[in-house]
């Protein structure tokens, strides 16, 4: 078995799929900004990872079907002669293209957690493996969905078709998902892209790892029941894995919680507050501790510079919810926005910093109450920066 | 062999029954149907799936890019050997086959443009159309026909999925990359996809897909 697999590896496209894959995701890392996207997160690498997954999905797809289009004319019948069961001439096929596209993504993984490590604050390792085993049972279903398609429809057309409209499917599934969101749908979590997550405290739950995991089982079972099926009545078979899996996967995509962003909740350990010495308090979460040496002198200005308030805050802390109470004695900060983010090192550029007094100044003020109040007139929030 | 002519249908004669006989050997009859069905497909789906009368950049890109792929197997021929021993002016055929080519592909998604749903202006879709025919006129010359979606699909797919975040960028080298899917009044995008064009077409009709041997089977 180890001989035929090495030859199908030799004589396929496994090879260009890792290779196209691997020099994708170096593109990506260094020349399209993905490394500051990722400011140092841990899951925010890996939740991007799942996001171009469209396009190294297309590579899975497409390497598949064009392998499946390698034995034609002459070579096929000569195959066809061999009384042999079809799926010992299947299957090596779909391991090896099934390994090429899995390792292509662990690979791409690699790359991103070499940028990530050295300057991360915080790794929960197994919401990380979970949910980068599931984007790579995502490429291997991509590359036998490809395959299988490949064998079905014999076209020199079927390759480029299906090059495109996986991916296609993918951002639409997801587009459609935000759309559908607010009616308490998670069905677009049926397809595997997900976003950079919002925040750097923000994990995938396992229950929803665990549930695509299942899905994607029950796709690859299918694709490979279609593509080793001996007669095309048996192929309906096929749909028999997906129907179950679907019973099981749907009703738990719409109990699982998720937040304001589809497949994410914050993780309560990223959230936890890592305080400065001294006083006034100044805390950041524990996905973003790095920041702290950079943030507490400005958060302390602002607290002395907001002491004239009828109720001055006493304390700065990164929020974590949308919708923390507001909390008059603690002056909230947060590091997801264009004012104020990590890049590629896990800390904030020196320009935010030295903004960052006026940035979280400019977020207590714009507060209604605080604005009006006439024993601390305030300046508006555009004009605060001059004034510090 | 009577039998064989006799089950034929009547070809005509003369110029005719060569015109006739070059775009059966190119799979112009499959080609066109495909391509229509796919631009049509899209077209429904953006239609389903949008109220704004122009579908987003990449959308348009992408009409283009279905009709020029479709095509792209009339570029080559299932024996090549056999075309090349032909004693025929190659460069003038290889260049009418090519335009037609880039000329439906622009046709097609601009038949939409009286629609609900247009894809884009003409200035864009004559823009990827010509652009992206050159492209892949390159790719055949280099790679030959069956691969040369490869490399349409190489420039096309990232740029689908990461050129809408950079379409404000005035970088010269972003707009270069991303000429598919920049506005139609982009002048540095039109010379990118001309400088293509120009490239791609005067490279396949002068020089022609890559020589196979005749014992290796066709892959187109």
């Amino acid at each position: 078995m180890s001989r035929i697999l090495w030859i199908e590896a030799r004589r396929s496209t496994a090879l260009a799929l890792v290779v196209g894959v691997v020099a994708v995701s170096v593109v990506s890392t260094f020349l399209f900004g993905s490394r500051q996207s990722w400011g140092g997160n841990w899951m925010a690498m890996t939740g991007a990872q799942r996001g171009i997954l469209p396009l190294f999905t297309a590579f899975a797809a497409g390497a598949g079907a064009w392998h499946a289009g390698r034995d034609r004319g002459a070579v096929a019948d000569l195959i066809a002669a061999v009384p042999r069961p079809r799926r010992q001439r299947m299957l090596p096929a779909l391991v090896v293209l099934g390994a090429a596209a899995a390792l292509a993504y662990l690979l791409a993984f690699t790359l991103g957690a070499a940028v990530v490590a050295p300057v991360a604050s915080y790794l929960d390792p197994v919401a990380v493996a979970a949910v980068t085993a599931v984007g790579a049972l995502a490429m291997l279903v991509a590359a036998w969905l490809g395959f299988t398609a490949g064998q079905l429809v014999r076209s020199k057309l079927t390759a480029p078709l299906v090059t495109i409209v996986l991916p296609a499917i993918l951002v639409v599934g997801s587009v459609q998902g935000y759309r559908s969101s607010g009616r308490g749908s998670n069905v677009s979590l049926l397809q595997p892209m997900l976003d950079t997550p919002w925040s750097a405290t923000y994990t995938v739950p396992g229950t929803v790892s665990a549930v695509q995991a299942l899905w994607f089982v029950a796709l690859a079972g299918a694709a490979a029941l279609a593509v080793c099926a001996a007669r095309r009545s048996r192929r309906v078979l096929a749909l028999l894995p997906v129907v179950v899996a679907a019973t099981v996967v749907v009703p738990h995509l719409h109990a699982s919680s998720v937040e304001r962003q589809i497949g994410y909740v914050v993780d309560p350990e990223a959230a936890a507050p890592v305080c400065a010495e001294g006083a006034p308090k100044v805390c950041v979460t524990r996905a973003n501790a790095a920041l702290l040496p950079q943030v507490t002198a400005p958060a302390r200005a602002a607290i002395a510079r907001l002491a004239c308030l009828p109720d001055p805050p006493t304390a700065a802390a990164e929020s974590v919810h949308e919708w923390d109470p507001p909390d008059r004695g603690t002056l909230w900060m947060s590091f997801d926005s264009t004012d104020a983010a990590p890049d590629g090192n896990g800390t904030l550029p020196p320009a935010q910093v030295r903004d960052l007094e006026t940035y979280i100044v400019d977020m207590a003020v714009g507060d209604e109450d605080r604005r009006t109040s006439p024993d601390c007139p305030l300046p508006p929030a555009s004009t605060a920066g001059s004034q510090g | 062999m009577t039998t064989a002519t006799m089950r034929r249908p009547r070809i005509g004669r003369g110029a005719d029954r060569g015109l006739v006989l070059h775009l059966r050997s190119r799979h112009w009859s499959t080609a066109v149907p495909t391509a229509v069905a796919l631009v049509t497909a899209l077209w429904v789906t953006t239609r389903l799936s949008t109220d704004e009368p122009t579908a987003p950049p990449v959308v348009a890109m992408l009409a283009v890019t279905l009709g020029v792929l479709a095509l792209a197997t009339t570029l080559g021929t299932p024996d090549d050997a056999l075309d090349r021993a032909a004693a025929r002016p190659w460069p003038p055929r290889r260049l009418a086959n090519l335009l037609t080519l880039g000329a439906i592909a622009l046709a097609l998604p601009a038949l939409a443009l009286p629609t609900a749903t247009a894809f884009a202006s003409v200035g864009f879709l004559l823009r990827d159309a010509a652009g992206l025919t050159g492209l892949l006129a390159l790719g055949a010359t280099v790679l030959g026909p069956g691969r040369a979606w490869t490399v349409v699909l190489t420039w096309g797919a990232p740029v689908a999925v990461f050129g809408p975040m950079y379409l404000g960028n005035p970088d010269r080298t972003v707009v270069i990359l991303t000429w598919m899917i920049q506005p139609a009044g982009q002048a540095t995008a039109a010379l990118a996809a001309a400088a293509l064009a120009g490239i791609g077409v005067l490279a396949y009709a002068l020089v022609g897909p890559p020589h196979r041997p005749a014992s290796e089977p066709s892959d187109d």
